[in-house]
């Protein structure tokens, strides 16, 4: 589609009202038209004003709704986030307890810590290369092609089951070690983060949702950046309804 | 000291549930549920289906808090955003699919389902009925259709009797119109559409 076709398309988009194949068309087109994502912002702010004016209505949502909703809560959160948060509601507690133990064996055996940590990075690869093989070996698995339409060899492939996947056979560019790759997702025309996967993402762990339509690489500065800073190194688009 | 959820702004409350704090995601349920509520029920007209809605919203805010850009508006829109597209997939479902096309049918019926009045029914602030009520019937009627019943552009040319591509303008323009329309009424928009 050209870019005045994907234009005629922005009010409907806004309004939840296209089909998903021209969905997804749009999507791909606004991560590089910064024109269309300013005219469909301000779509988006009518249209939530529309629902807003409906909402308006005195509703009141379930007494009973919340606690179903508080418990349903999951204790962990998803892989991977860029967001910096405790990695469990559970798990915060331990942390001080745990945190203390650990800093006196490094203290007392700090040879021996770096041993234990080596065998815990062997340990989590190990689990999660096992997790892949449990997914590829799922037959209803799915899998998206990542590429790039200017290097032919830089590619990665990821495998998903329902909305959890995995990163695998990455092939990217070398990378500087100041920097690390990022995997971003297109949602709703946001580009979001779906977390810093380090300078070698194999089999990193992810986690999709409906909305999405496209995934991306980039190679962002250690730590991973808000929004994605340098161009698209890989990408590739998720199956509809994922 | 913690500050109290109840005194939050919508930035610190998507910050406090970031930080595993459940009582601010209670507060923002709180501030928020019922107008989320509201709209799935507009969309389902099934109070169960409303309530999986509003359920999936705020499971997500938890999950991905981070989703929420207090930059591009408010929390309230964000979630009733979310709560459109959620209401609206369900719409699409088969089998939702086959219950709306039967409800839509006996309305026809029973002489109850009527275009030139289709949101007559909608209980929404008046000032935005009012703006809604002062676009041309050819923009109103389609944007109606695809915001309240759920349906693609698609479906809404062919309930019209339009060309698609008649549609789709008529949609963007419709919503042009109103951005503003309610920028000048101070609704909330920010300035000028580009």
């Amino acid at each position: 589609m050209t870019h005045d076709e994907i234009e005629q398309l922005l009010g409907v988009y806004a309004l939840d009202a296209l089909d998903d194949d021209e969905r997804q068309e749009v999507d791909d087109h606004l991560v590089s038209c910064p024109r269309c994502r300013a005219e469909l912002a301000a779509h988006c702010e009518v249209a939530a004003l529309l629902g807003n004016a409906v909402a308006e209505a005195p509703a009141v949502a379930p007494d009973e709704l919340w606690d179903r909703i508080s418990s349903s809560l999951q204790d962990e959160p998803p892989a991977l986030s860029s967001f910096p948060r405790p990695s469990s509601k559970r798990r915060l507690a331990l942390i001080v307890p745990l945190g203390a133990i650990a800093v006196a064996l490094i203290l007392v055996v700090g040879l021996l810590a770096a041993k234990v940590s080596n065998l815990d990075q062997q340990v989590n690869s190990l689990n999660r290369q096992a997790s892949v093989t449990s997914v590829l070996s799922n037959p209803s698995h799915q899998t998206v092609e990542l590429s790039s339409a200017t290097h032919p060899a830089w590619k990665a492939t990821v495998v998903l089951l329902d909305d959890q996947g995995y990163l695998i056979n990455p092939s990217m560019p070398a990378i500087g070690h100041l920097q690390t790759f990022q995997l971003w997702a297109l949602s709703r025309g946001k580009v979001v983060s779906l977390g810093v996967l380090g300078s070698n993402p194999y089999a990193a762990p992810l986690r999709v949702e409906p909305n999405m339509t496209v995934l991306m690489i980039t190679a962002e500065p250690l730590g991973g950046t808000p929004v994605p800073t340098t161009p698209v190194l890989v990408r590739g688009n998720l199956p509809a309804g994922v | 000291m913690r500050p109290e959820p109840s005194n939050a702004s919508d930035g610190s409350l998507a910050l406090a549930i970031a930080r595993y704090r459940e009582d601010a995601l209670a507060e923002a349920y709180r501030r928020h549920a019922g107008a989320v509520f509201g709209l799935a029920r507009r969309l389902l007209h099934e109070k169960a289906a409303a309530e999986e809605v509003v359920q999936e919203v705020f499971v997500r805010l938890w999950n991905a808090p981070d989703r929420f850009d207090p930059e591009r508006g408010s929390l309230r829109s964000y979630l009733l955003a979310q709560a459109h597209g959620r209401a609206v997939d369900q719409l699409r479902s088969e089998s939702s699919r086959r219950r709306r096309e039967e409800r839509e049918a006996r309305e026809t019926a029973q002489g109850g389902y009527d275009l030139e009045h289709e949101v007559a029914d909608i209980i929404i602030a008046d000032q935005v009925r009012e703006i809604l009520g002062g676009l041309p019937d050819t923009e109103r009627r389609p944007i109606e259709l695809a915001y309240f019943r759920g349906h693609t552009y698609r479906e809404v040319a062919a309930i019209l009797g339009e060309p698609e591509g008649t549609v789709k303008s008529r949609i963007r323009s419709g919503l042009k119109r109103m951005h503003s329309q309610l920028a000048v009424s101070g609704l909330g928009v920010k300035g000028e559409q580009p």
